[in-house]
């Protein structure tokens, strides 16, 4: 045990298999479910995004309204969950706390059922969660879930309290899909930990959400849109990227720790935000973000020659979601209410080749310490 | 993509430095430098945690203070006992209780301050599986008692009782023993969590999830059952032995990383003794060493190449029955004394932190091709043949036509099963060729496109498994034409 090599962050290891997604950081490409990303997000509803990750297929019309169906039956919380939301938000606890809490009390007035009925009941909550945390925390009662809305305008629907625009949904569609999976990071493989103790899909489900409440991961798309806010205020992007970057401070939107190139999702997303935009936004804002873009792009060049800092996924994350109506505090768990789709495969495709996650540490403590006795310390 | 270990398992993978435990195959468990031995025998939880937390022991006055701070944060809210009232009523178990209580449980924390949340969580553990337990058996939860010590406490709300010095050490002496044990997988969890910069509550959470599952806390229970069971029977020797009749395995007996016998379990075994003597209740101890010995007795028949000992869920689980903790408690109870240490590596973990981000090794399709919902398993002859014409598949007729030869689909099917590359030797061995000459002969044919040559060995390339699933799969060709 003692021979073995120290690797804090696993870099270079892998842990599993995974039919799920391919992250290739050097070509700038992601996988899911054996599809280019491009190609997922704008052609799948999220619910169809899910079925193919739990079946490895894409399915028929009567599946898909079956699957559809089933997930609309599972959206209900008990009075005592929102209890806990409604506490949540009088004492501003976090977004990310409020859901998981929900999430963690998320089996309370469901049956136990098998593996893939808990995935599917922890995907079709979370969004109540979220909206009922909210509604409350705006000052207002939360709305029920309605079942004959689909997994993303019912989101938005339960969130504002009208029918969401084609192109809203639309919009947030693509975004779940593009974000639902990508690899073993942090959250992803915190739930694959948690079931290799054969564990359930509920707790892995609340490790991961606790995982992802951790700014190095969650990332960081709220800072952005206070960026592009400040920016569309003053109207002046390149004064406030030379500003930044001479205050030596971080121009958020900006860089990934596994791309070198341009992040697929960003691009897939940026193409999504222009048709939201154009159909249906606040073109103004939209034209303000791209400029923004231009700018900061050319002045990073200059700036850090060494190293291509690309736009990434945050960066349009914030300007489709500020777009579709979704509030800035909840960006975070909106990545979790698309993310699930992904923690939830990852788990059924860990128990089917499980192997418990026990990893070592290297002791670099004390030995052969002995007892004082209290009174001569 | 950089060469990568793969290893699932992390079992030769430090993930981290750490100066709380040293777990050792040859039987020594250090706990911040202390031989758990000489820590169970001298210290109480308060005084293990402080030790955990801050590397070394309290100063009497500092040890007070500590055990006065724990007492003090021991409460609940109505929110939550309102959850673990539901969750008892739908007959949640008692883990699942303690994720829910622990996870909504409005600790009234500040997270930045790392410390204080970590001593809020180990003091309201406690309350939240015995807030459960008083509701799962039908009694209003007792509020916590800040005279008592935490160990004192907890039993005391279970039982609306003050327990006996006797009963006190006893749990004492289980909590100190089981509350840190280097990196297993809900300490892992946890550190992975902290490992986002996330907070204290969140990884305590994901530990508890962890430590839910059978194969990290689930045995203490059925070594519970087994007990019982033989205390029952007319003869727990001759219960040991009819149970070992049917199975080869007796809960409670050997572990993952201790080749021989677990310190822990020496630790509380000893302990059981003593209770047990001092409170005259030797019934059940008599039981525990029958079971104890012919278990491993007959195990060590059955299984010469190594030594089945009793783990430290048997003594555990001994031990804590003689406690009057409640059998379905035992894992929660357990999660009470680990708490100590999760938090501890959280803060160990902030101390020095690297986000935690493994890789995964993708084995699904690459490049589908999105098929409209209306077009969906239907053959889709039409748009396909459009660009393939009869010379675009001649090429493809050739390579297909290399498996019409059933030894080569046995390679593939022996490539399939292996996670890892096989060796030349491993390899011919899965097959029915005997003959060097035609083995290599046919695996030259495969080369290629089917079978890719590695560092390691033999391995299938992805139009090699896609070959095998075609085959092997529920609906595969095996299964529909082999009849």
């Amino acid at each position: 045990m003692s021979d073995s090599t120290l690797n804090r962050g696993l870099e270079g290891v892998t842990v599993a298999e995974t039919r799920l997604s391919r992250v290739d950081g050097e070509a700038g490409e992601l996988t899911i479910g054996g599809f280019p990303v491009e190609d997922l997000a704008t052609s799948a509803t999220y619910e169809e995004s899910v079925f193919l990750l739990l079946h490895d297929r894409l399915p028929t019309a009567a599946e898909l309204a079956d699957f559809r169906a089933d997930l609309a039956d599972r959206r209900e919380i008990g009075g005592e969950v929102r209890a806990v939301l409604r506490r949540a938000a009088d004492e501003e606890k976090a977004p990310m706390d409020a859901l998981r809490m929900g999430v963690a009390a998320a089996t309370l007035g469901t049956d136990d059922g098998g593996h893939e009925r808990d995935a599917r009941r922890v995907v079709a909550v979370l969004p109540t969660i979220v909206a009922t945390y909210w509604r409350y925390r705006d000052g207002r009662e939360p709305l029920d879930p309605r079942p004959d809305l689909s997994h993303a305008a019912n989101y938005l629907h339960m969130l504002t309290g009208a029918e969401p625009s084609d192109a809203a949904v639309r919009g947030l569609e693509t975004y779940l899909n593009t974000v639902i999976d990508h690899g073993l990071n942090a959250s992803t493989f915190t739930a694959r930990a948690v079931v290799s103790t054969e564990s359930d899909l509920v707790s892995a489900a609340t490790a991961a959400v606790g995982s992802l409440k951790g700014p190095l991961h969650g990332g960081a798309p709220g800072p952005v849109l206070d960026a592009l806010r400040a920016v569309h205020e003053s109207g002046d992007p390149a004064r406030y990227v030379d500003e930044t970057l001479a205050a030596d401070e971080r121009l958020m939107g900006f860089g990934h720790r596994v791309y070198r190139v341009r992040d697929p999702r960003a691009a897939v997303l940026s193409t999504a935000a222009e048709r939201f935009y154009d159909e249906a936004g606040d073109a103004a804002f939209f034209d303000t973000a791209r400029e923004y873009e231009d700018v900061a792009l050319d002045r990073l060049a200059e700036h850090t020659p060494d190293r291509e800092l690309a736009t990434n996924v945050e960066f349009y994350t914030a300007v489709l979601l500020h777009g579709i109506g979704v509030p800035q505090p909840l960006f975070t768990p909106t990545f979790a209410v698309a993310r699930v789709g992904g923690w939830m495969a990852h788990c059924l495709e860990q128990q089917q080749n499980n192997r418990l996650v026990r990893p070592v540490g290297r002791y670099v403590g004390e030995t052969d310490r002995t007892w004082t006795p209290r009174d001569e310390r | 993509v950089t060469p990568s270990l793969f290893d699932p398992g992390l079992e030769g993978v430090a993930v981290a430095e750490t100066e709380l435990s040293r777990v050792e195959a040859d039987g020594d468990l250090l706990v911040r430098g202390f031989p758990i031995a000489e820590l169970a025998a001298n210290a109480d939880y308060e005084e293990t945690v402080f030790l955990l937390v801050h590397g070394r022991l309290p100063t009497e006055t500092e040890h007070e203070r500590f055990g006065t701070e724990l007492a003090a944060q021991r409460e609940l809210d109505e929110t939550v006992r309102e959850v673990l009232r539901q969750a008892a009523s739908t007959e949640r178990s008692p883990m699942t209780a303690l994720r829910m209580g622990l996870a909504a449980a409005d600790l009234d924390t500040d997270a930045s301050e790392p410390l204080a949340v970590a001593k809020r969580v180990v003091a309201v553990v406690p309350t939240v599986v015995a807030t459960f337990w008083r509701y799962r058996t039908g009694e209003e939860p007792l509020a916590p008692r800040e005279d008592l010590s935490h160990a004192a406490n907890y039993l005391y709300m279970l039982t609306g009782e003050e327990p006996s010095p006797a009963r006190c050490d006893g749990l004492e002496a289980f909590l100190t023993t089981t509350a840190e044990h280097g990196l297993n997988t809900s300490t892992f969890a946890a550190r992975v969590v902290t490992s986002t910069e996330s907070d204290l509550v969140s990884a305590a959470t994901a530990a508890v999830g962890a430590l839910k599952g059978p194969l990290h806390g689930g045995q203490f229970t059925r070594v519970r059952e087994l007990l019982w069971a033989a205390h029952e029977a007319p003869s727990a020797a001759d219960y040991v032995r009819e149970r070992l009749a049917d199975d080869d395995r007796l809960p409670g007996f050997g572990h993952r990383v201790y080749e021989v016998r677990d310190p822990r379990a020496a630790v509380l075994a000893a302990t059981a003794d003593r209770f047990y003597e001092e409170t005259g209740e030797d019934d059940f101890l008599d039981t525990v060493r029958t079971v104890e010995s012919v278990g491993a007795e007959e195990l060590a028949d059955r299984q010469a190449s190594h030594q089945p000992q009793p783990t430290v869920d048997f003594y555990a689980a001994a031990l804590l029955h003689g406690l009057d903790v409640p059998g379905p408690l035992l894992p929660a109870t357990f999660a009470v004394a680990r708490v100590g240490g999760w938090v501890a590596h959280c803060l160990e973990q902030r101390e020095n932190n690297h986000l935690v981000r493994p890789g995964g090794r993708y084995v699904g399709q690459t490049e589908r091709t999105w098929t409209p919902i209306e077009d969906r398993r239907e053959a889709s002859g039409r748009p396909l043949s459009e660009h393939a014409t009869v010379d675009s598949l001649e090429p493809v007729s050739e390579t297909l036509a290399v498996l019409s030869e059933p030894t080569r689909l046995e390679i593939l099917l022996g490539l399939f099963d292996g996670d890892t590359p096989l060796a030349y030797s491993a390899l011919m061995d899965t097959t029915s060729i005997e003959d060097k000459g035609r083995f290599n002969y046919h695996l030259r044919q495969l080369r290629g496109y089917f079978v890719r040559d590695t560092a390691d060995g033999y391995a299938l390339t992805d139009a090699g498994r896609t070959v095998v699933h075609a085959i092997v799969t529920d609906d595969g060709l095996f299964e529909s034409l082999s009849d």
